[in-house]
C-alpha cells in the first residue's frame, strides 16, 4: 500500500512536469500496453514495477548485523546520524548504503552494503553492536521478505466506536469513545466508573502514603455525588471542557465526570476495539443515561441509539434461510423480505415481500438486516438470553423487545442476535439427555424438575420447596444423576384421591390458592404442576399432593389406559380390558351412590373411578387398618390392610413402596367366615376388588392417609377377579386369590390338577410337601392346614380382635393425634403408664399405670403389672414421655423416612434428632425426637 | 499537491530523528522520520510543498506515530532498498518501513 501511494506521489510530479498533451498520453499507451498480469486489481502498474526491482547480483547485499536487544532502531538512527556527522566534517561517507530495524526482528539489523568489510567499517565505534559475532550475508532470494512488513489491517478507533480497556482498573470493561486525537495518539473514553472513593479520601487527607491501594476492583457503577459527599471529596461542578466541548464535573481534580460517567483521557495503546459488546454491556449506558435525569426518554430509546452506534458488524451478518430482513442499503431501501437461501459467495438471496416484486432479489450481507415482525417466533443466538425462545412483543430500531415462552419473562435483544425458532439448527432446551420439564435425581436423593435450561447449567426446582418458598437450584450436568418418570406414580390429593401424571389439580391452599395446574411429575407425595397462570418459574409449581385436590379430568385414563398402565407397574400382571372395567363401574356406582354424594367435598362427574371400595369398606372394616405382619415372608412388616378376602388380605406396606398380599392368618386379623357368604355373592359377579392402584408411590404416608379413610377410596379398584384367574374354576371361586408370591405362583403352576382347597394356603411359608396339600381338600379345612393358622397360634385371631397388642398399633381412623396404643406416656399426676386403647376421635384414653423410677434424673416406668389399673382420661392430661437411648419408640408422627404407627429400637440421641432402627425394615433412620415416643414392650 | 525535488534539495539531507521511539513520527507521505518538533523546526526533508515547517497543526495532521519499521537511507539512489521502497529520489534520513495508519490515503 504504501509502496502505491508512493508510486502515485510521484506520478503526480511527473503529470505535472509534463504540460504537454502529447507527450502525456504516450507515456499512458507506453505503460499500459504491458501485457496485464493480475487482470481487476488495478495495481498493475505498481506491481509490474516492484517486480522489475527485485534484486540481482549487481545490486548491494543485505547483511545481518547482531546488536543488543532493543536497541536496533537506535543503531539505525546513530549509522544515520554517523554520516550526517561525517559529511558535516568533510570526511568520505561510508560505504553502506541502508541500514534497517524491523520492528519484528529483535537484536539484529539488516545493513545494504557491497561487501563485509563496509558493514565492518561503518559499524566500527558504534555502540550496541556486538562486533564479536558474525556479519551473515542475506541470500539474494530472501532480500525482499527481509524488508518487508506484513502490515495487518488494522482497525481504527474512532469517536463513537465500542473499545475495551487494556490496563487499569478499568482493564476489560467496556468503553465509548468520544474523541480521539490521533496526534497525540490519545482518545477520550466514557466509562463506567470504578471509583474507590475510600481511596480518594485517603489520598486528598494524605492518609494514602502507608496505605497500598486496595486489592480488590472497585464495582463499576455511576458516580454517586452522595458517596463523594460523605467522605468530603473535592468536587468541582460544571468546569468546561475544551476537548469535550462540555461542562463536567471533577472530582478530586483529577477524575472528570459527565453524567455519572467517568470520562477518561488515555492513550490509544491502552484501548482496542470491543469486537462484539453484548447487549448487556450497552445496557449500562442505556440505563444510566436514563438515571441521569433524562426522566423523559425511555431507556430503550437510548438503546436504540446505542445499538446505531454499535453499527453493522461483518461478522455478525450471518443470515439464514428462513430470516426476515430488511434492506437497509440501495434503492430498495426498506423492502423486507425472507432470506430464501445463501449463494456460496456469501451474496442472500431474498424473497422480497411485495406484490408487485416476484423475483428473488440478490443482496450483499451488509446490504440486510434482520428484521423480525412484532408477534414472530424467535430464538435468541447469542448473549445472556442464548437459546431462549420467545416471541417478538415490541420492535425499537434495532432491538426487539422478546417475550420468552419458557421463563414468561421480557427481555431485550438485538435484531442481529435473533433467528426463526422454525429455523432451530440448536435450540437449548436440553441438557445432556435431561429435557426442560424433565425429572431428574439430584445429588444426596433430592429430586427436581427442570425448568430452565441454559448453556450448560439446568435450574431445577427441587421437592424441598414450597409453593411460597420454591427451592430452585442451578445445577451442571454432571449433578443430575438420572431421570425419573412418573408415567406409572400417582400420589393421593387432600380427599385421598389418586392424582396422576397429567391430572389436572386444584390448589387447595398457599399463594397459589385455586391455582389449576396439570401434574407434569410425581414423586413421593410431591407433585410438580404446571399452571398456566403462574407467571414464574416457567409455571412450574411444585407443591405437596395432599395441599390438592384432583379435577375431575382424570377419570378417564384411571378407568382405562392409566390403570392398567399402574396394574402392570404395581404387580407385573396383565391388564383386563378397559371395557370390564366400565362394567364394574356402572354396577358399583348405584351401589355407592348415597355414600358418595355424603362424602365428597370436592365435585365429582360421572362417572365413577373408584370401584368397590367404598361399597366393600361398608362389609369389611379391615380395610383401611394398620396391621403388622406376624408371620410369613413379611413378618414383622406393618402396612395398611386395602383389601380383604377371606383367605388374604392385600397389605399397603409401610417400610416398602410396594403392596403385597398376605396371607390373612399372618395377620393380625380376626378371620370373617361368617361373612363369607356376603363376600361371595360380588365375587360371583365380578366384584373383586384389589388395590389396583395402590403404586409404590405411597412410600411416606401422610397423616390423613394413614388414619381417615374415606368412604371413596379412590385406590380401589378392581384389580383380580375370579373369572380373570387363570388357574380358578367358577366351582372354586374362593380359591382365587393366587397369591404374588413366587413360591405360591410356581407351586400353582406346576399343579394343575389341583384340588381346590388347599390352594389357598400360604404355599410360600408353609412349603407344603403334596401330601399335606392333599389332605386340606375342603376350604374350610385349609385354614388349619397352615401353620401359624389361627388354630395353632397360641391365642389366636379371636383374642386379637378385642384387645389390640401394643406392638400392633391399632387407633381409631380419626384420630389424628400422637397419643397412639403402645405410647408410653406421663399424667398429669406424674405417675406414668402406656396407652391401651384410645376412643373414637381421640375423646379419651386408656392408660395402664406402671411404677416407675428414676434413673439418670429422670422417671422412668418400670414395670407395668397384668393387673395394673387402667385409667381413662383425655388427651390434655397426658404428655409423651421422651424415649431414653435403647429403648422401643414408636413413631408418633409422620416424618420423612417414617410414617405414624411404625416402631423401632432408639439407638441413640444426636441432638434433637434419634437414630432410629426401624424394626419393620431394620433401616436406620435419623428422626426428630419430637416424632417420637417411648413404646412400651412388655 | 505532489513533491518537487530539486537536484540541490537531493544533496541535502535530513535531520535523523531525535527520538526514535513514541515520540518520532513519520510523514504520511514519504515516511521520512522525525520527531514532531523536527518536523515543525526543520518541515519535511522530501514534501517541502506540504508547508509543514512552523504549522503545528499540518504536522499533526500530516504525519503519524504510527508505523513499524526503520530505515536508515545513506545513498538512496545507490542502494537497492532506496530503489525497492522507493525512496531512491528521497533525501538521505530515516525512514519508516511501513505505515500503518489509514489516514495516510488521501
Amino acid at each position: 500500500m504504501d509502496t502505491r501511494l508512493h508510486a502515485r506521489m510521484e506520478n503526480q510530479g511527473q503529470f505535472e512536469r509534463m504540460e504537454n498533451e502529447e507527450e502525456l498520453e504516450r507515456m499512458i499507451k507506453e505503460r499500459y500496453a504491458a501485457p496485464r498480469y493480475e487482470a481487476g486489481t488495478g495495481q498493475l502498474d505498481a506491481n509490474v514495477d516492484q517486480q522489475a526491482l527485485h534484486p540481482t547480483v549487481r545490486d548491494p547485499k543485505l547483511w545481518l548485523v547482531t546488536v543488543k536487544l532493543g536497541k536496533e532502531r537506535e543503531t539505525v538512527v546513530c549509522l544515520m546520524q554517523k554520516t550526517i556527522n561525517l559529511a558535516k566534517q568533510g570526511k568520505p561517507p561510508m560505504q553502506i548504503l541502508s541500514c534497517i530495524a524491523q520492528d519484528h526482528l529483535k537484536g539484529y539489523i539488516y545493513v545494504e552494503a557491497e561487501r563485509e568489510d563496509h558493514v565492518r567499517k561503518a559499524l566500527q565505534g558504534m555502540r550496541h553492536v556486538y562486533h564479536g559475532k558474525p556479519v551473515r550475508l542475506v541470500p539474494i532470494n530472501e532480500m525482499v521478505d527481509s524488508i518487508s512488513v506484513t502490515t495487518k489491517e488494522v482497525s481504527v478507533v474512532k469517536v463513537d466506536s465500542w473499545v475495551r480497556m487494556r490496563t487499569g482498573v478499568y482493564k476489560g470493561d467496556l468503553a465509548q469513545v468520544v474523541d480521539v486525537n490521533y496526534a497525540d495518539n490519545q482518545c477520550t473514553v466514557k466509562l463506567v466508573p470504578r471509583i474507590d472513593y475510600q481511596h480518594l479520601a485517603d489520598k486528598e487527607s494524605g492518609k494514602a502514603k502507608g496505605k497500598t491501594k486496595s486489592q480488590v476492583r472497585p464495582p463499576a457503577r455511576l458516580f454517586a455525588e452522595a458517596e463523594a459527599k460523605r467522605l468530603n471529596l473535592s468536587f468541582e461542578r460544571g468546569r468546561y471542557d475544551r476537548s469535550l466541548g462540555a461542562s463536567v464535573d471533577v472530582l478530586c481534580s483529577t477524575t472528570k465526570l459527565l453524567d455519572g460517567y467517568h470520562m477518561k483521557t488515555c492513550s490509544l495503546a491502552t484501548v482496542k476495539l470491543a469486537d462484539a459488546p453484548t447487549l448487556d454491556e450497552l445496557q449500562k449506558f442505556a440505563i444510566g443515561d436514563d438515571e441521569d435525569g433524562e426522566k423523559g426518554g425511555n431507556s430503550s430509546g437510548a438503546l436504540a441509539a446505542l445499538s446505531k452506534a454499535v453499527g453493522t458488524r461483518k461478522t455478525d451478518l450471518k443470515f439464514m434461510p428462513g430470516d426476515q430482513v430488511i434492506i437497509v442499503e440501495g434503492d430498495l431501501r426498506n423492502l423486507e423480505g425472507v432470506v430464501e437461501r445463501i449463494d456460496p459467495d456469501g451474496r442472500v438471496v431474498v424473497n422480497p415481500s411485495h406484490k408487485e416484486l416476484n423475483e428473488l432479489l440478490t443482496f450483499k450481507s451488509e446490504q440486510l438486516r434482520k428484521h423480525f415482525k412484532t408477534g414472530s417466533t424467535v430464538r435468541v443466538l447469542h448473549g445472556k438470553h442464548e437459546g431462549v425462545v420467545g416471541m417478538v412483543v415490541k420492535v425499537e430500531r434495532d432491538v426487539a423487545h422478546i417475550f420468552s415462552t419458557v421463563s414468561n419473562e421480557e427481555f431485550q435483544v438485538f435484531m442481529h442476535d435473533l433467528a426463526d425458532s422454525e429455523e432451530t439448527t440448536q435450540r437449548i432446551d436440553t441438557i445432556g439427555e435431561y429435557a426442560l420439564h424433565d425429572l431428574a435425581m439430584l445429588e444426596g436423593s433430592e429430586v427436581g424438575c427442570i425448568i430452565r435450561v441454559e448453556k450448560d447449567v439446568a435450574f431445577v426446582m427441587t421437592n424441598a420447596g414450597t409453593p411460597d418458598r420454591p427451592e430452585i437450584r442451578p445445577v451442571k450436568l454432571h449433578e443430575l444423576k438420572k431421570k425419573l418418570l412418573s408415567r406409572n406414580i400417582s400420589a393421593q390429593d387432600a380427599h385421598m384421591d389418586t392424582i396422576d401424571q397429567g391430572s389436572m389439580v386444584r390448589i387447595i391452599d398457599g399463594k397459589y390458592k385455586d391455582t389449576t395446574g396439570t401434574v407434569e411429575h410425581i414423586f413421593k407425595g410431591t407433585l410438580w404442576i404446571r399452571a398456566r397462570h403462574v407467571q414464574e418459574h416457567g409455571g412450574i409449581v411444585c407443591i405437596r399432593a395432599r395441599n390438592c385436590v384432583a379435577h375431575g379430568g382424570n377419570k378417564g385414563s384411571q378407568i382405562g389406559g392409566g390403570l392398567a398402565a399402574q396394574m402392570m407397574g404395581a404387580h407385573g400382571m396383565p391388564p383386563k380390558s378397559p371395557g370390564h372395567a366400565l362394567l364394574q363401574s356402572s354396577y358399583t356406582s348405584g351401589l355407592r351412590g348415597d355414600l358418595m354424594s355424603q362424602s365428597l367435598q370436592a365435585p365429582r362427574a360421572a362417572p365413577p373411578r373408584a370401584f368397590g371400595g367404598p361399597g366393600r369398606r361398608g362389609q369389611d372394616p379391615l380395610i383401611g387398618q394398620t396391621k403388622k405382619v406376624r408371620a410369613g415372608v413379611y413378618k414383622g412388616y406393618i402396612g395398611r390392610i386395602v383389601d380383604v378376602t377371606d383367605t388374604s388380605v392385600r397389605l399397603e406396606l409401610q417400610a416398602q413402596a410396594r403392596t403385597v398380599t398376605v396371607n390373612r392368618e399372618h395377620l393380625d386379623v380376626p378371620q370373617v367366615a361368617p361373612s363369607r357368604d356376603s363376600f361371595l355373592a360380588p365375587r360371583a359377579t365380578s366384584m373383586y376388588d384389589a388395590p389396583g392402584s395402590r403404586t409404590p408411590a405411597h412410600y411416606p404416608m401422610t397423616p390423613a392417609h394413614g388414619g381417615g379413610m374415606t368412604p371413596m377410596h379412590g385406590g380401589m379398584t378392581p384389580a383380580r377377579e375370579a373369572a380373570w384367574n387363570p388357574t380358578a374354576t367358577p366351582a372354586h371361586i374362593q380359591d382365587n386369590w393366587e397369591p404374588t408370591s413366587t413360591a405360591g405362583t410356581g407351586w400353582g403352576a406346576g399343579n394343575v390338577g389341583y384340588t381346590p382347597g388347599g390352594y389357598g394356603d400360604s404355599s410360600a411359608l408353609a412349603g407344603p410337601t403334596p401330601n399335606a396339600y392333599g389332605v386340606g381338600a375342603t376350604p374350610g379345612a385349609a385354614y388349619g392346614q397352615t401353620p401359624g393358622g389361627y388354630g395353632q397360634t397360641p391365642g389366636g385371631y379371636e383374642a386379637d380382635e378385642y384387645v389390640a397388642p401394643p406392638a400392633a398399633a391399632s387407633w381409631p381412623e380419626d384420630y389424628k393425634g400422637r397419643f397412639l396404643p403402645g405410647v408410653v406416656v406421663r399424667l398429669t399426676s406424674g405417675a406414668q403408664g402406656y396407652i391401651t386403647s384410645v376412643a373414637p376421635a381421640g375423646s379419651s384414653f386408656k392408660v395402664k399405670i406402671g411404677t416407675s423410677r428414676p434413673r439418670d434424673g429422670v422417671e422412668v416406668l418400670e414395670t407395668v403389672p397384668k393387673s395394673a389399673p387402667e385409667e381413662t382420661v383425655t388427651e390434655q392430661e397426658l404428655e409423651i414421655v421422651r424415649p431414653g437411648k435403647k429403648t422401643s419408640v414408636i413413631i408418633v408422627t409422620d416424618s420423612g423416612d417414617a410414617s405414624r404407627g411404625d416402631t423401632g429400637e432408639l439407638i441413640t440421641i444426636d441432638g434433637v434428632d434419634g437414630v432410629v432402627r426401624l424394626s419393620s425394615t431394620n433401616d436406620v433412620v435419623l428422626l426428630d425426637m419430637s416424632c417420637l415416643a417411648r413404646r412400651w414392650v412388655e | 499537491m505532489g513533491a518537487n525535488r530539486s537536484a540541490s534539495e537531493v544533496r541535502k539531507l535530513a535531520e535523523a530523528p531525535l527520538n526514535f521511539g513514541k515520540g518520532s513520527r513519520a510523514c504520511l507521505y514519504c515516511k521520512l522520520v522525525q520527531t514532531y518538533e523536527q518536523f515543525i523546526d526543520n518541515g519535511c526533508g522530501n514534501c517541502v510543498t506540504l508547508n509543514m515547517k512552523g504549522d503545528k497543526d499540518r504536522v499533526s495532521e500530516l504525519t503519524t506515530s504510527n508505523y513499524s519499521g526503520m530505515v536508515s537511507l545513506l545513498d538512496g539512489r545507490a542502494s537497492w532498498v532506496g530503489k525497492w521502497l522507493r525512496l531512491d529520489t528521497c533525501v538521505p534520513g530515516c525512514y519508516a518501513l511501513s505505515l500503518h495508519s489509514s489516514t495516510s490515503i488521501r
